[in-house]
């Protein structure tokens, strides 16, 4: 289990520091540093140093690592950092230096209840916040240093960069402002095409998450849809959506899940995941790719790329960007755009020897195609270069779309009579996990 | 910020020893926190321990929690001091109305690591291991290890005491503690502390239904190293898990799937197992898109070593660990080696078509990878050898410059003739490789060369000038090749006498006078053993050992008897490096097993016990091994796979972390 768990500035500055065992030398804060320093880019969450072995994850531009000379699982402790942010961010609004400094009395409570003997102990918010005597402190506004923030980094699953969501650095600890409940539906497709354009293999990771700021925290029904089947038997088809597997959130009773697609939800306060699904069968894929290589002659190459959209017109994907690694020898690569192409670019990277092509808005049914003008170095012939084109990689992000038709029938508060009705916002989207086409 | 030297200045000292000595409350509390905020980023203000410890007068659960956090923190420094405090925490235990202000203070008692004190602490800590708060109970449990740690010899009335509690505690948070603390006194003890009946385990398992998740861990992490009475018991156990594996918490799922594998051993029913293996499969698969990929780093170590002992589990699931493009390469390696050890009759062909396509790639040492386990499937798999063979020919065809991946190539092909030797059909082969066999440039390849052209000297063309030209360069190759080289040159030159004969000569003279003793020993044994009898050197060197049943040996990663052990530790540090928690720590202490039978689930065939024959087979094999090690040994054969494991367990403790 842990011995320690400190939080350091990006400088290596140690803000909170609690020793849980009191076996390890005091200076492990600075072994840490040094370590972490040694990496470029950022650190290893697992390293070991002298026999002692850290576990970090970066919130907020701050080391927040667990130490331990024990047989831990590796899996848990960086999990348990992770929840212990996210207690941090529920108390306090958001994680950077500043608050963690002004706040280090009520953190080090957060810790004492969280962890004791460097093991687990209560570590949901809703559990501990009567045991927490503090109230948290909020940085002043219009100080110089919040102007110099660093840009906070959420920890979402999945992070839509398109969307701006309303339930953000927000304190559990001031409830009075508003009585709604965030949920979204997230997919992220992983996809691999041959050069046929045909699937080789695909699966969908999805998650159902939930942001609550209802007040009272009242039970929940959520219901799914009614043709939901979980398990797949061996070669079974079936026009349902069918879940190969699928994990829930404590507060979440799935038991009528099987008989009326509904699950009981008894929330906590902030940001959760009610459920996570994983789909392998077969869908139709959103974006399908057409690439064909030509030998010009024994020194040039064209590629024509043809994408297609193919989901209703009336949903738009918000980006789609394609990345076409070319032969290591190449000279110089033209990569021209259709002459009617609108709101798209497409350039080339000479040292990564990657053409990117970026399509901003995209409409489904709409069809786009790019040429790339591939000039060799002397050195290789046309055949053998042919070759190191591909695999094409694509990402995009669709909103209001998901692919496995899962839906949420309604949300209700199960509670009788009560007669405030909170917003409930509902959001579907969906991006590429990994989604290639092989040449 | 700037800096201000390790100690706080005089004034600050005394400003502070000013305000912690003023009437005024608020101006008190104030000065604490300045003090906990100098402890935190190191500064020595120990001086102060007296003057803080003055305010604990108040009952402030505010200004309690803060002191405490003092104490803690410099009671090892002034332990004469601490002893004042003592009285503070015995009236707080035993006169405190606040469960909260009751577990804090048995909490702080047990981190003061002092061990004259902690005979003040046995009293106190008892009536909290009795109290009637859960609260107070669950933090009063887990202060048993800690006192255990300093002072083990006044702790047996306490571990009474615990195993009492275990029989008769009905809150789930308070029995996981229990759990988790009786749990390390045990490793660290090497006894057995905690004594189960079936009743407990009752209990045990309707607290894994009410508790947090960590609770979880820890009551699942236990059950795993139990050995159930029956089928009927495992059965139950089993039953209570199932629920588990939809956990969203990654670590519960896995402590779960834990639990089950172990207990499939002990159940009767076949059919049963078979189900119950099709339910882990997919939470399994589900922990594998994690969206951490540290996580699925973690599980990926894991499965290659649940392959071991169920082969069965991911029958139908190959394509879940193909590789792709954006993954870190941590994760495809693991994959990579994942796929040939579920690689088998069925579905060699789908692995192969996926291994080829990675052949692709940019990155060179991922190609060599990939090369690597396509030799390993055609040595393992005696069907999918064709079909290996012609993808690494075909690859091999193309190259036209000494890269990485050549050289892997060659190894392989090497390793692939030396397995089929008697049965070779390899003519169409050895011609493509034949003509890439100048782009060897390490040690390894170019041993595997040295190897190829000695073996098959007849069947390649200017075999003897290939072998000329690596003998004129002798003094220059590294240690291995120079060896193989001695074996082969005498190998070719009992097949062509009269046109190597110079040949030999040559590199006798060059190799007798070596400054690495193998080299000129083995010179010496050879250029007797010609200038005596020939035909024993014949019997020597072209030493036909038919196939190697061993060979197929280096996919397992334990001996089976130290397999259960392993599985116990699933998820743990220690899985990750494929290691033993004994062999990892020193400070734990292993208990004996003391099951006898390993099971090993094939798919199509009924669980059967293999172990004892295995074992015996293993002593004939490790002795036969043994023997022909020495034969072998001259030939320069690869080591065999049970000295590799010896080598693996013996190396670098801090590299293997670097992979993470």
């Amino acid at each position: 289990m842990f011995s320690q768990i400190f939080i350091l500035s990006p400088r290596g500055d140690t803000i909170i520091n609690r020793d849980f065992r009191s076996d390890l030398p005091k200076s492990t804060p600075e072994t840490f540093f040094r370590q972490a320093k040694t990496y470029s880019g950022d650190a290893n969450p697992l390293f070991a140093v002298d026999c002692i072995q850290f576990a970090h994850i970066k919130r907020g531009g701050l080391y927040i690592v667990g130490t331990s000379r024990f047989n831990l699982q590796p899996a848990m402790s960086l999990e348990l950092l992770d929840r212990l942010a996210k207690e941090i961010k529920d108390f306090c609004g958001v994680i950077n230096e500043e608050v963690l400094r002004k706040n280090f009395i009520l953190i080090y409570e957060i810790l004492d209840e969280s962890f004791d003997f460097g093991y687990p102990q209560l570590m949901a918010t809703e559990q501990i916040k009567p045991l927490i005597v503090n109230d948290p402190i909020q940085p002043q506004p219009d100080s110089v240093m919040n102007s110099l923030r660093p840009k906070i980094q959420t920890f979402n699953i999945f992070v839509p960069n398109t969307i701006g969501s309303q339930a953000v650095q927000r304190s559990v600890l001031n409830k009075n402002q508003a009585n709604e409940i965030f949920v979204d539906i997230y997919e992220k497709l992983n996809v691999l095409f041959n050069s046929s354009a045909y699937v080789i293999n695909q699966s969908i990771e999805g998650c159902i998450q939930m942001t609550s700021f209802l007040q009272g925290n009242p039970p929940l029904k959520l219901a799914l849809n009614d043709d939901l089947q979980i398990g797949r038997q061996q070669g079974q088809y079936s026009a349902g959506v069918i879940l190969d597997d699928c994990n829930f959130h404590e507060c979440v009773n799935a038991n009528e899940l099987d008989m009326n697609k509904t699950l009981r939800i008894q929330p906590p306060d902030g940001q959760f995941v009610v459920m996570n699904y994983r789909i392998s069968g077969d869908y139709s894929a959103p974006f399908r790719l057409f690439p064909i290589i030509e030998e010009i002659s024994s020194s040039k190459i064209e590629v024509t790329i043809k994408l297609k959209a193919c989901f209703d017109a009336k949903i738009l994907a918000s980006y789609a960007n394609v990345r076409i690694p070319i032969p290591k020898q190449t000279a110089n690569a033209y990569p021209e755009l259709l002459k009617n192409a609108q709101q798209e670019t497409a350039e080339y990277d000479s040292n990564k020897k990657i053409v990117e092509w970026q399509i901003k808005k995209l409409q489904g049914g709409q069809e786009r195609s790019l040429k790339i003008k591939l000039t060799l170095q002397a050195t290789q012939t046309a055949h053998t270069a042919r070759k190191e084109i591909g695999p094409i990689a694509m990402n995009f992000e669709i909103p209001m779309f998901n692919v496995s038709r899962l839906q949420i029938k309604y949300l209700r508060i199960e509670e009788r009579g009560n007669t405030t009705n909170p917003h409930r916002w509902v959001r579907y989207i969906t991006q590429s996990s990994s989604y290639v086409c092989r040449i | 910020m700037a800096y201000f030297g390790n100690n706080p200045q005089r004034g600050e000292l005394q400003e502070l020893y000013a305000d912690l000595n003023d009437l005024n409350f608020e101006k008190k509390k104030e000065a604490v926190k300045k003090v906990i905020a100098y402890m935190t980023v190191g500064k020595d203000v120990s001086d102060l321990f007296q003057s803080v410890i003055k305010c604990l007068e108040f009952n402030d659960i505010e200004m309690k929690k803060l002191i405490y956090l003092y104490i803690v923190n410099y009671s090892r420094q002034k332990p004469d001091d601490a002893i004042m405090v003592i009285q503070n925490f015995r009236k707080d235990v035993r006169k405190s109305e606040n469960p909260l202000v009751r577990a804090l203070a048995i909490r702080t008692f047990g981190c003061l690591r002092v061990p004259k004190l902690n005979e003040y602490l046995i009293e106190p800590l008892k009536d909290c291991i009795q109290d009637d708060d859960p609260y107070v109970r669950k933090t009063a449990v887990l202060c048993v290890p800690k006192v255990y740690e300093v002072s083990p010899e006044i702790c047996p009335p306490l571990l009474e005491l615990l195993q009492k509690l275990l029989e008769k505690e009905s809150n789930a948070l308070v029995l996981a503690n229990l759990i988790q603390s009786m749990r390390e006194i045990e490793v660290v003890s090497g006894k057995q502390i905690i004594i189960l009946n079936q009743k407990i385990i009752q209990k045990l398992l309707l607290a894994v239904d009410e508790c947090i998740e960590w609770g979880q861990i820890f009551i699942l992490d236990y059950l795993a190293t139990y050995n159930p009475q029956d089928s009927k018991q495992a059965e139950i156990i089993i039953e209570r898990t199932l629920p588990r594996l939809s956990h969203i918490n990654p670590t519960v799922t896995f402590c779960a799937v834990k639990v089950i594998l172990k207990y499939l051993d002990f159940l009767d029913n076949g059919d049963l197992v078979k189900n119950l293996c099709k339910k882990v499969a997919p939470s399994l698969i589900s922990l594998l898109s994690w969206n951490q990929p540290e996580v699925q780093y973690t599980i990926l170590r894991n499965i290659s070593l649940i392959l071991q002992k169920f082969p069965i589990l991911f029958e139908n699931d190959v394509k879940v660990f193909f590789c792709s493009f954006n993954e870190p390469y941590y994760i495809k390696y693991e994959k990579l080696d994942i796929m040939v050890r579920i690689c088998d009759s069925k579905n060699f062909g789908q692995v192969l078509n996926e291994l080829l396509i990675y052949l692709n790639e940019a990155d060179p040492h991922f190609v060599r990878k990939t090369i690597k386990s396509i030799g390993k499937i055609a040595i393992t798999y005696d069907k999918a050898l064709d079909k290996a063979v012609s993808i690494l020919v075909e690859f091999a065809k193309n190259i036209q410059q000494p890269t990485e991946p050549v050289q892997e190539l060659l190894i392989q092909m090497q390793l692939i003739y030396k397995k089929n030797k008697q049965m070779y059909k390899h003519e169409e082969s050895l011609k493509i490789i034949y003509s890439i066999i100048d782009y060897a440039n390490e040690p390894e390849s170019k041993s595997a060369c040295a190897w190829i052209v000695g073996e098959f000297g007849e069947f390649i063309p200017k075999s003897v000038e290939k072998m000329k030209e690596y003998i004129d360069n002798f003094q220059m190759e590294d240690r291995l090749v120079q060896l193989q080289l001695l074996t082969s040159a005498v190998q070719l030159y009992l097949k062509y006498p009269s046109q190597c004969s110079i040949l030999i000569q040559q590199l006798i003279t060059s190799a007798k006078d070596s400054f690495n003793p193998d080299v000129r020993d083995r010179t010496y044994i050879y250029w007797r053993l010609l200038s005596t009898d020939p035909e024993i050197v014949k019997n020597l060197v072209c030493f036909n050992s038919g196939t190697f049943s061993n060979f197929s040996k280096d996919l397992r990663l334990w001996e089976t008897q130290d397999l259960v052990l392993a599985l116990e530790n699933m998820g743990n540090i220690s899985n990750l490096f494929h290691k033993l928690p004994h062999q990892l720590y020193k400070n734990i202490k292993i208990k004996v097993n003391n099951q006898q039978e390993v099971k090993i689930y094939k798919g199509d065939e009924k669980p059967e016990s293999q172990v004892k024959e295995q074992q015996d087979e293993n002593q004939q094999n490790i002795q036969k091994e043994q023997q022909q090690q020495q034969d072998i040994d001259l030939l320069n054969f690869d080591d065999p796979p049970v000295n590799n494991n010896n080598n693996n367990n013996k190396s670098n403790k801090t590299d293997v972390f670097e992979l993470i």
